[in-house]
């Protein structure tokens, strides 16, 4: 009988024996390492599989809350957005290449505007003028006497390539480049301080500082007015005097301190913000991110008309089984039915806007809150109908008041240093502005480039030294305007047929002798010469718009020569106005018994 | 072609195969844990295959750590083999031929493992496969050699891996050994030796931004005489020399055996340790 263990013993100190309890030693390792490894990757990519692959980056992240079921992170994962290594195990490749500020227009096209995504937006948006700044830009250079007209000019792109900037180019680089919407974010802080970052510059919601990291910040089509405060507060102040707001020179009596120390009076704000309307209630998504034309100034992406929320006519309306692939899905997104909509003057189709039989039109708000208003349609009154009018924009009566800058000294001090936005650093150089008084007033008006009479204001009257030893150069410019302070009262007729600065004569008094006027400029207050032209239609100032002009001679005089009239015939409804020449005619040949004025004939 | 069968160095344990059989022993681990791994093994996203692997695999880390560790395993002892034998002057016994293929397998050996080095694609196997792109790329072929080699993606080189060389220097060695198969001891005594590695240590990835970038330890010298020299070609010299002279050697007289290789290898040697304390 064989005894089992004598039998193992002659095998005690075979090689066979210690192969054996090796191998179950390290078996018996290994299934320890299996046991107690943690099996959070095993777990998690059925759990998180996006297109198909696993997303292991919600292994780490989990419970991530803020975002809308569109931008749900069980079904985007994180990388779609933010790249990185969703298929690493470790923070350090996972995290290699990744985007914090998804959006940021220099990975844009691999975040937000993968093909799947918003290919065409980014596309847009990197085209449009809140990207390349052309206007900006434009214009700064012509002010500083770098290009010839106000048109034309490069991108913010193009600047940045600059190896020696000119002294517009850094100008820009310093003072306006932060708007630029390319400029990159440095962190997650939401509020009228924060710039650029492409897409999160409007689409993020949430304000104030960037706290806790499991809540992402919500991702939004219903943009606050408050996501376009920050840039548009200056410049023109659109944001500022839609709101009420009036800025003062430091030193004034204020009621208001702004988020970045400006101080600023409460005055009357625009109907439509009054109503409670925001910015993306009127302005469209063609407008703001772009249409994919290189437009050289604002005016020219603009497609909302005062006409499309208080036609003059019946609307044309777009069936809606007819309307286009992106107009379907923003009311998706917002949840909205498809119906019939009017069209902008550029084909959009305004989908937010809804004709009543009765002609009034309801507007839905794009905005943060769910609201409707009621638009009626423009009056068909002797104000409307006022022959010779037929050029007016809707602003050139309707706006109650603009900034009207009354100078700027610009110098460049080369000892100082300053951020250069383009680059994201600091430079040697620096320039300084001491603004003079803003005054607000009605706008002046003018010509733009589609023959219609328009609000303008001042545009960079400035006086400008680039460098120490440089001259001091000036210059007076003058930029059309959407000033933002819609009055549902028109400005009265007196405040241009009878007021010489609105003409663009500057400041001054317009005296009339019988039908003859005669324009007595104020004493010379300043530096700064505010005139845009003068009576014999000799230009002193420039357009800021190579197409755009102040009035001719012959046109102000045509202006001015009806404010004769007003004092007695101050109705749109006088009969002198159904033909004005026909009654000055009438006039002038003795036949109107009842005027006060005397006819050359009788002097 | 006279079958090598060389004696044990003195002293050898009795239960000890030779080393040459327990370079051959490995084979088995190597081949089958190499099958498992084909499986989860993707060469459109090696790395990330390799990390679920890793991670994701059930025993994933530990076949992977018996396919590692026996390759190594098979290269230390067949180079301790190749050392014993030419110490015992093995190269006078047997035909040139057997010889040649003996000699001939180094290469290979050296080869089939720098394949799958890079195959995991991590920061050191993407450094190496950029040097091996360049380095191929100054032979006068045009190219040929890098395209048959590397070819123009990881696919091609899995290929190599997996197919193509392995099989070829399988069938080296089957004509180098002229057994069928190793005996259980020879098989038995390096799988568990891997078995034990794999389930105690993990076969390396390198980390991202890994700096400086190691070549594997058997190219180290290499890397480090690269590093060291003007021209990208002169480190290869003397490897190329002592290949030829080895492949020469049954034919010439052996006086200056040992020189050569003390000559030649001592400063790998030395390169590699400087490479590896870098």
């Amino acid at each position: 009988m064989i005894n089992p263990l004598a039998a193992l013993g002659r095998h005690l100190d075979t090689p066979r024996v210690i192969c054996l309890v090796a191998a179950w030693l390290a078996i018996g390792v290994a299934i320890g390492r299996e046991v107690g490894r943690d099996h959070q990757w095993r777990d998690r990519p059925v759990a998180a599989q996006v297109n198909g692959r696993p997303e292991r980056c919600l292994a780490c992240h989990t419970d991530v809350t803020g975002l809308a079921p569109a931008h749900d992170p069980e079904a985007l994962g994180c990388s779609s957005c933010h790249l990185g290594d969703p298929l690493a195990f470790d923070e350090n490749r996972a995290h290699a290449g990744m985007e914090r500020f998804p959006g940021d227009l220099a990975t844009a096209t691999e975040s937000c505007g993968q093909a799947a995504c918003h290919a065409e937006a980014v596309r847009h948006v990197t085209g449009s003028l809140m990207n390349t700044g052309r206007g900006m830009i434009s214009v700064d250079r012509f002010c500083f006497g770098e290009q010839a007209a106000p048109d034309g000019g490069p991108t913010f792109a193009d600047l940045a390539r600059e190896v020696v900037p000119t002294p517009a180019g850094d100008h820009l680089r310093r003072l306006c480049a932060s708007c630029h919407l390319a400029t990159r974010r440095d962190d997650h802080a939401l509020d009228r301080f924060t710039r650029g970052g492409g897409c999160a510059a409007c689409h993020l919601a949430e304000q104030g500082p960037y706290q806790d990291p499991a809540h992402h910040r919500r991702l939004t089509v219903k943009v606050d007015s408050e996501r376009c405060f920050g840039c548009h507060s200056r410049s023109g102040r659109i944001s500022l005097s839609y709101d009420g707001l009036a800025e003062v020179a430091l030193g004034e009596p204020y009621d208001v301190e702004l988020y970045d120390g400006r101080p600023a009076r409460r005055v009357v704000p625009d109907v439509h913000a009054a109503a409670g309307m925001g910015c993306v209630d009127c302005h469209t998504r063609a407008e703001v991110m772009g249409d994919g034309v290189d437009h050289q100034h604002k005016e020219e992406a603009i497609e909302i008309a005062c006409a499309d929320c208080h036609p003059t006519a019946p609307s044309e309306l777009t069936p809606a089984g007819e309307l286009d692939a992106i107009t379907r899905r923003l009311l998706a997104l917002r949840g909205w039915a498809e119906q019939a909509a009017p069209r902008s003057r550029k084909g959009t189709p305004l989908y937010f806007l809804a004709t009543e039989s009765d002609g009034r039109v309801t507007v839905r708000s794009r905005g943060p809150e769910e609201r409707r208003w009621v638009a009626g349609p423009t009056p068909d009154d002797p104000d409307h109908r006022l022959a010779g009018h037929e050029r007016l924009a809707c602003q050139a009566c309707h706006s109650q008041r603009a900034p009207l800058c009354t100078g700027c000294h610009t110098a460049y001090a080369a000892t100082d240093s300053q951020w250069d936005h383009l680059v994201g650093r600091e430079r040697a150089g620096r320039w300084q502005e001491e603004p003079g008084p803003i005054d607000y007033g009605p706008p002046l008006l003018g010509v733009v480039a589609d023959g219609r009479i328009f609000p303008f204001i001042p545009g960079m009257p400035l006086r400008l030294q680039t460098g120490p030893d440089q001259p001091w150069r000036q210059g007076s410019y003058f930029a059309p305007l959407d000033p933002h302070t819609t009055t549902r009262a028109a400005r009265p007729c007196s405040g241009c047929h009878r007021d010489g600065a609105t003409l663009g004569l500057g400041p001054g008094t317009v005296a009339y002798s019988g039908p003859t006027w005669r324009f007595t400029p104020a004493p010379d207050s300043g530096d700064f010469d505010l005139r845009w032209t003068t009576p014999d239609g000799h230009a002193v100032g420039r357009a800021t718009r190579g197409a755009a002009r102040s009035f001719t001679a012959r046109e102000v005089d045509r202006i001015l020569a009806v404010g004769a009239c007003l004092p007695c015939h101050e109705k749109a409804d006088d009969p002198i106005y159904q033909d004005f020449p026909a009654a000055h005619t009438t006039w002038h040949n003795g036949r109107a018994s009842q005027c006060r004025l005397a006819p050359p004939a009788a002097r | 072609m006279s079958p090598l069968r060389p004696k044990a160095p003195h002293g050898w344990p009795a239960w000890l195969p030779s080393t040459g059989s327990l370079a051959l022993g490995c084979l088995p681990v190597v081949l089958v844990s190499g099958g498992l791994l084909a499986i989860h093994f993707d060469p459109a996203a090696s790395l990330a295959s390799v990390e679920a692997i890793e991670e994701v695999v059930p025993f994933g880390f530990l076949v992977r750590g018996l396919h590692y560790f026996a390759g190594h395993l098979f290269l230390v002892l067949g180079l301790i083999h190749a050392a014993a034998r030419l110490g015992a002057r093995d190269y006078r016994r047997v035909a040139p031929a057997a010889w040649g293929v003996a000699v001939l397998m180094l290469p290979l050996a050296v080869w089939v493992m720098l394949s799958g080095f890079l195959l995991r694609g991590d920061p050191e196997a993407i450094g190496a496969s950029e040097v091996a792109r360049y380095l191929l790329a100054l032979l006068p072929d045009g190219g040929h050699t890098r395209s048959c080699l590397l070819g123009t993606s990881a696919a091609a080189l899995y290929a190599q891996h997996a197919a193509t060389a392995t099989v070829l220097l399988l069938v080296l060695i089957l004509a180098h050994a002229r057994i069928g198969w190793p005996t259980a001891h020879a098989v038995a005594l390096p799988t568990t030796a891997a078995l034990c590695l794999a389930a105690i240590a993990s076969a390396p990835i390198a980390p991202q931004g890994s700096d400086p970038v190691h070549a594997p330890w058997y190219l180290l010298g290499l890397q480090e005489a690269l590093a060291r020299t003007p021209h990208p070609a002169w480190p290869f010299l003397p490897p190329l020399v002592l290949l030829a002279w080895l492949l020469v050697l049954p034919r010439v007289t052996d006086r200056w055996l040992h020189a050569a290789l003390a000559g030649l290898v001592a400063p790998y040697l030395l390169l590699t340790v400087l490479g590896w304390t870098r």
